[in-house]
C-alpha cells in the first residue's frame, strides 16, 4: 500500500466539497485513490465486479460530496466505507470465490503420518484453510479483519470507515482472528511461521 | 505482525489484480459516467432503474467535469502508455502500437539487418500415451537482411549453457524473408487477408486464421522491424475473436496480458507486457488437424523475444 503524504490527505477535505474546483480535484482523487479501491476490491470479489463496485462508488462519492465531512483530512476512509456498503451486496460472490479457494486445496489424507506432514505444511492448504475461515466470517467481521491485514489501515481508520466505535472495531477483529487460528487447526502459527509457508 | 496476519497478508498477496492500476476505461467510466459502447455483460446486468440512476449520474459527472474528459484521453493517447491497464484486445494493441511507435528511433536503411534475440521451445505431446517430448529451450539469434539483398545468419544454442557453442546455419539468399512487410496498419491488414499474398497459404481454416498465420510468420520471422510491429498490431485489430487473457506468461517466465485467437489449428497467444505494451512473445498450441497428420497429437511452441535490434552486419550485436 502506498500511503498518502501529509499534504495530499488534507488536499482530500479542501478538494470534495468545493463546487467550483471539485471536478478537478475528484478527478485527483480518483488518481489518487482508485487504484488502492480497485486492488481490495479485486481481492474480495474479483476483478470483474471490482471494475463496477469501483465505478459506482466513485460515482456516489461524487453525488454525495456535499456530505463529506471537510474536517476529516483523508478521503479514504469515507471511499473505502463506500466501497464497503456496496461490497455487502456482493457477499455471495465473494463467499464463492473463498470457497473455490478452500477447494483447490488437496484433500488431506489420513492414511500415514507423513502424509498428514506433508499437508500441513503445504501452502496450498493453508490458503486454502484462510479461504474457507473468510468465507465463514460474518460480514462484519470480515469488513473489519481484511481492512486491518489487506489494507494496512489502523483501528481507528477501521471504525471511522465502518462508522463503528473502536471497541466495535477491537472486538470484531478479535473474533475474526480467533476465528481464523481455529480454522487453521488449532495451531498457532505464530510459534514457528516459517512451518506455514 | 503475528503469523495468522501475516499468512492474511500473504493470502491478500495472491488474490492481487494482475496490475496495481486499475482499467484504463475504468477512469472514463468514473469521469464521463459513460458506459463503454457494445458491452454486453454490463447492458444485461444493469437494472433499468440502475441504469437510468447512473446515466443521471453519467449526465451529472458530465457536465460539471467538461474538459476533463480531453485529459483522460490524452493521457491514454500519451506517449507513455504505462500505468494504465489496458483491456480489450483492441485497446492492448492499440497501446502496443503505440509503445512502438514511441520507442523508434531511426527506421533500417536498405542495406542493414534486423537483429532479433528470442528464446525458443517446442514440445511436442502424443496423445497416445500421453508422451510429452520436449526439446531443449534455445537461445536464437538471427539476422535477417532489410532488403532481402544479402545473406542472413541465424544461431542457436541451448538457453540453460551459455559456454555452448552456437549453431550456425547461413540463411541462403534471402531465404523467406518479404522485404515488402507493409508498414502501414491498413496495407498489413490487406497483407494478412489477400488470398494472392505469396508463401503461408498451407493453412485449413478460414481467412481470419490465415491472417493469424501470417501475424506469427511476421513476428518470428525476424523482419519484424518497429515500423512492421507497428503496423501489425494496428492490422491485428481488426481480426476478429481476439480475446484477452489476463495472466499470460512467455517461455522465459515474463508476466503480460496475453491477446488469445483459437482457430482450426489451434490456439495462439501473444503475449505483451502489462505496463509497457511492449510485445514479449508468443504461445502456440497447434493440433493434428494443423499438420494433417495421422495420429493425435500437439505441438507447443513458444517464443519469447529478448531483443530486437538493426545493426549494419551479419553477427553484429549492437
Amino acid at each position: 500500500m502506498i500511503p498518502l503524504a501529509a499534504d495530499d490527505a488534507a488536499r482530500d477535505a479542501e478538494a470534495l466539497p468545493a463546487p467550483r474546483t471539485g471536478a478537478e480535484f475528484f478527478a485527483a482523487i480518483y488518481d489518487r485513490h482508485a487504484a488502492q479501491l480497485y486492488r481490495y476490491a479485486c481481492q474480495r470479489v474479483g476483478e470483474q465486479t471490482a471494475e463496477d463496485l469501483v465505478a459506482d462508488t466513485f460515482l456516489a462519492a461524487f453525488q454525495g460530496r456535499e456530505l463529506y465531512d471537510a474536517d476529516r483530512a483523508d478521503a479514504r476512509p469515507w471511499l473505502f466505507g463506500i466501497l464497503t456498503r456496496k461490497l455487502a451486496r456482493h457477499y455471495r460472490t465473494e463467499k464463492a470465490r473463498y470457497r473455490a479457494f478452500a477447494r483447490s486445496a488437496p484433500e488431506t489424507s489420513t492414511e500415514s503420518p507423513e502424509d498428514q506432514v506433508a499437508a500441513q505444511v503445504s501452502a496450498v492448504a493453508v490458503r486454502a484453510r484462510l479461504a474457507a475461515a473468510l468465507a465463514r466470517l460474518s460480514t462484519g467481521d470480515r469488513d473489519v479483519l481484511l481492512l486491518v491485514a489487506w489494507c494496512d489501515f489502523s483501528y481507528e481508520e477501521v471504525a471511522a470507515t465502518l462508522g463503528i466505535p473502536l471497541g466495535t472495531v477491537r472486538s470484531r477483529l478479535n473474533r475474526a482472528r480467533r476465528k481464523v487460528r481455529d480454522k487453521l487447526g488449532g495451531m498457532d502459527p505464530t510459534i514457528d511461521p516459517e512451518v506455514w509457508v | 505482525m503475528n503469523g495468522d496476519m501475516r499468512l492474511l497478508r500473504e493470502f491478500g498477496e495472491e488474490l492481487k489484480p494482475l496490475t496495481d492500476q486499475p482499467p484504463a476505461d475504468l477512469r472514463r467510466r468514473v469521469l464521463a459516467g459513460a458506459v463503454p459502447a457494445g458491452s454486453p455483460r454490463r447492458a444485461r446486468s444493469w437494472s433499468r432503474p440502475r441504469l437510468l440512476r447512473l446515466v443521471s449520474a453519467a449526465a451529472t459527472v458530465t457536465a460539471v467535469l467538461g474538459g476533463l474528459l480531453v485529459v483522460a484521453d490524452a493521457r491514454l493517447s500519451g506517449p507513455t502508455p504505462g500505468g494504465v491497464a489496458a483491456r480489450s484486445p483492441g485497446q492492448v494493441l492499440e497501446l502496443a502500437a503505440e509503445q512502438v511507435a514511441t520507442s523508434r528511433t531511426t527506421d533500417p536503411q536498405a542495406d542493414q539487418f534486423i537483429l532479433t534475440e528470442s528464446v525458443v521451445v517446442r514440445q511436442e505431446i502424443i496423445a497416445q500415451g500421453w508422451r510429452l517430448q520436449s526439446n531443449p529451450t534455445m537461445v536464437v539469434q538471427r539476422w535477417q537482411s532489410v532488403d532481402g539483398s544479402r545473406d542472413g545468419l541465424i544461431r542457436e544454442r541451448p538457453a540453460d549453457a551459455a559456454g555452448a557453442t552456437w549453431r550456425i546455419d547461413r540463411i541462403a539468399s534471402c531465404g523467406d524473408c518479404r522485404p515488402d512487410l507493409p508498414i502501414d496498419g491498413a496495407s498489413m491488414y490487406r497483407f494478412l487477408y489477400d488470398p494472392a499474398t505469396e508463401g503461408i497459404q498451407a493453412i485449413d481454416g478460414g481467412a481470419d486464421d490465415l491472417a493469424i498465420e501470417r501475424v506469427t510468420f511476421v513476428l518470428s520471422s525476424g523482419q519484424a522491424s518497429p515500423a512492421v510491429q507497428e503496423a501489425l498490431f494496428t492490422a491485428l485489430q481488426r481480426i476478429p475473436r481476439v480475446t484477452t487473457r489476463a495472466r499470460a506468461v512467455d517461455v522465459t517466465g515474463r508476466k503480460g496480458i496475453g491477446l488469445v485467437y483459437t482457430g482450426n489449428g489451434g490456439e495462439t497467444e501473444l503475449v505483451f507486457d502489462a505496463t509497457s505494451y511492449r510485445y514479449l512473445g508468443m504461445n502456440r498450441k497447434l493440433s493434428s488437424s494443423y499438420f494433417e497428420v495421422g495420429r493425435d497429437m500437439s505441438v507447443v511452441v513458444r517464443e519469447a523475444i529478448q531483443r530486437i535490434a538493426v545493426v549494419d552486419r551479419v553477427g553484429a550485436l549492437d
